[in-house]
């Protein structure tokens, strides 16, 4: 089995996976990013399977997007990743199968997102439609504070800035949980602990193991097959009475979270991989063996 | 029944919009992009069917994908405008429908693009992959023109220009033909003619009409289809070896075309909203 893993860098997440694919005797052939040029008119890569580790979103989601029309099986899926890469499709997604979200509202000039914002009551949290997780999540307090972001998202925002995605604040317990879902099941669970309201890694949160529960796993495994099933990972809220799913992201930070858990989660992601190659596989030869059969 | 359309500015397609409505006893539901807030949680809207005509296309793209997601039937779908509004996606859709489009290659360093590019041999085209009016459309003649846009594009651009969309350049006859295709059918066809290379009827340029008989009126169908249906405007080019179909457009604007074809293009639009909300 030839395996493509198409990336940017080989950090340390992606030296593990290839490790783990190599115990598994899966060839693998890095395609870097940087280098690659796709001829739209023509299928120019044999290969049995593709694991997307860009570290940029566009990137991922054009590359998938040519496996795809080439009938190469992709791990993530292009619509999982183009669903986990925006915020807005993520929300409706979730929303349509049931996934407890916070509430939502879209607008598109400073003027119409003020108005919602107050209609909604403070705290707000604005959030770009795209972008890294915690980049430029910003919590409204008051009116004043509002109009101040607003304006700098329009006078020094590019083109997605323009989408004002507003989210309801959800006081949380001063953690958050992020789990690691690969296909049907939460391999392993991280709290991270910060002293921010963004309760990211990047701001600086410290991880600790979190014990995945049956219903830490039944909401984290129903937000992934929400957006279409795969590897991910989902970041929830715990409040006093409820649980959120806050937002949901590629796979990153395995080494941390398995370093910090004692999972081995790049092996768990290698064995999803392996099995969805060879049933792709399969399901091309039954394929195959059905169509000479029918035309003789 | 009750059409709404959603838009930036009344501008001259959407007054030919609103009369051709008036005639059929239609009002539009004006939902104006720069008011108008989606509150996820309730589907304030209850409209048979609306017509997206906003100008900016990220807004257009997520209104139509809240709209579609709370049930509500759009003219065009997102489907149709997330492929329309971009420039590779409607290439390997109509690659993967047979369609046939100039060559095109996708890259995402300006070192790639290059070298590319000076195998490709000149001149080449450079697009955003998201983008209208001919905005950023590059013509690249030579190793030092490359250079200079792509180190442009890499030092001033947000990271949506960090894909960089290259197409073989058609040496076309000093015009292009835009056809109109609604439910499937080409309504009619123009040709523009311009002394610039880009024959975008935005940067000025006349039309002619251009009868839609024979392989304009197929390959305008066919594009169609290929990028999900709804109405849509193809723009040809006609290449040596053929016609081409260069790219397909989701909001067009009509208001050169009608006088050359004789065609009512704004009332067959209001005719086919019709038909969706009925359906």
């Amino acid at each position: 089995m030839e395996l493509g893993i198409v990336l940017s860098r080989i950090r340390k997440d992606e030296k593990r996976l290839i490790a783990e694919a190599g115990r598994r005797g899966i060839d693998v052939k890095t395609i870097d990013n940087t280098r690659l040029v796709f001829e739209l008119e023509r299928r120019h890569m044999d290969l049995d399977g593709v694991l997307e580790r860009c570290i940029d979103h566009h990137r991922a989601v054009y590359a998938l997007t040519v496996f795809d029309h080439w009938g190469i099986p992709t791990v993530n899926r292009q619509s999982v990743v183009e669903t986990y890469g925006n915020r807005l499709l993520t929300s409706l997604a979730l929303r349509e199968n049931g996934v407890p979200v916070p509430e939502v509202r879209v607008a598109y000039t400073p003027h119409s997102a003020l108005e919602a914002m107050e209609d909604m009551g403070y705290p707000v949290v604005l959030r770009p439609v795209e972008g890294p997780e915690g980049q430029l999540v910003s919590r409204i307090g008051d009116k004043y504070t509002a109009a101040t972001v607003l304006e700098h998202k329009r006078i020094l925002g590019a083109y997605h800035h323009s989408i004002f995605f507003m989210q309801k604040h959800i006081d949380m317990p001063g953690h958050d949980i992020r789990a690691y879902v690969v296909g049907d099941e939460t391999v392993a669970a991280v709290s991270v602990l910060t002293h921010h309201w963004i309760g990211t890694i990047t701001a600086g949160g410290l991880m600790k193991p979190e014990p995945v529960t049956e219903e830490l796993n039944d909401l984290a495994v129903g937000a992934v097959r929400a957006i279409g099933g795969g590897i991910a990972v989902v970041d929830m809220v715990r409040t006093k009475d409820a649980w959120f799913v806050q937002e949901m992201g590629p796979p990153s930070g395995l080494s941390d979270a398995s370093d910090a858990t004692g999972v081995n989660i790049p092996g768990k992601i290698m064995d999803y991989v392996a099995d969805m190659v060879t049933r792709a596989d399969t399901a091309v030869r039954a394929d195959a063996v059905a169509r000479e059969g029918s035309g003789s | 029944m009750k059409i709404g359309m959603l838009l930036s500015i009344v501008s001259t397609e959407q007054k030919m919009l609103f009369e051709a409505a008036a005639k059929r006893g239609i009002v539009f539901d004006r939902l104006d992009d720069r008011r108008i807030v989606f509150d996820l949680e309730n589907h304030r809207y209850d409209h048979d069917v609306i017509l997206e005509r906003c100008i900016n296309h990220s807004r257009a793209l997520n209104s139509l994908k809240m709209l579609n997601a709370g049930g509500i039937r759009t003219v065009n779908t997102y489907e149709v405008a997330r492929v329309c509004g971009n420039k590779f996606l409607t290439t390997m859709a109509l690659v993967d429908h047979g369609v046939p489009t100039p060559k095109a290659r996708v890259a995402f360093t300006a070192e790639a693009a290059l070298e590319e590019m000076e195998s490709m041999g000149y001149p080449v085209v450079l697009k955003p992959p998201i983008g209208s009016w001919g905005r950023l459309i590059a013509r690249v003649n030579d190793r030092h023109a490359a250079e200079a846009v792509l180190e442009h594009k890499e030092t001033l651009g947000s990271y949506q220009h960090s894909v960089i969309y290259m197409q073989e350049y058609v040496d076309k006859p000093g015009r292009d033909i835009r056809s109109f295709v609604v439910d499937g059918e080409t309504i009619c066809a123009v040709y523009r003619y311009s002394d610039h290379w880009k024959t975008n009827t935005a940067l000025g340029g006349t039309t002619a009409d251009c009868p839609v008989e024979g392989e304009v009126g197929t390959l305008s169908a066919r594009a169609a289809e290929a990028v999900g249906g709804g109405v849509v405007a193809v723009d040809l080019l006609e290449s040596p070896e053929g016609i081409l179909v260069n790219e397909v457009n989701y909001t067009m604007e009509f208001r050169n075309s009608i006088k050359p074809t004789g065609v009512d293009i704004p009332g067959r639009i209001i005719d086919y909203l019709v038909k969706v909300a009925r359906s």
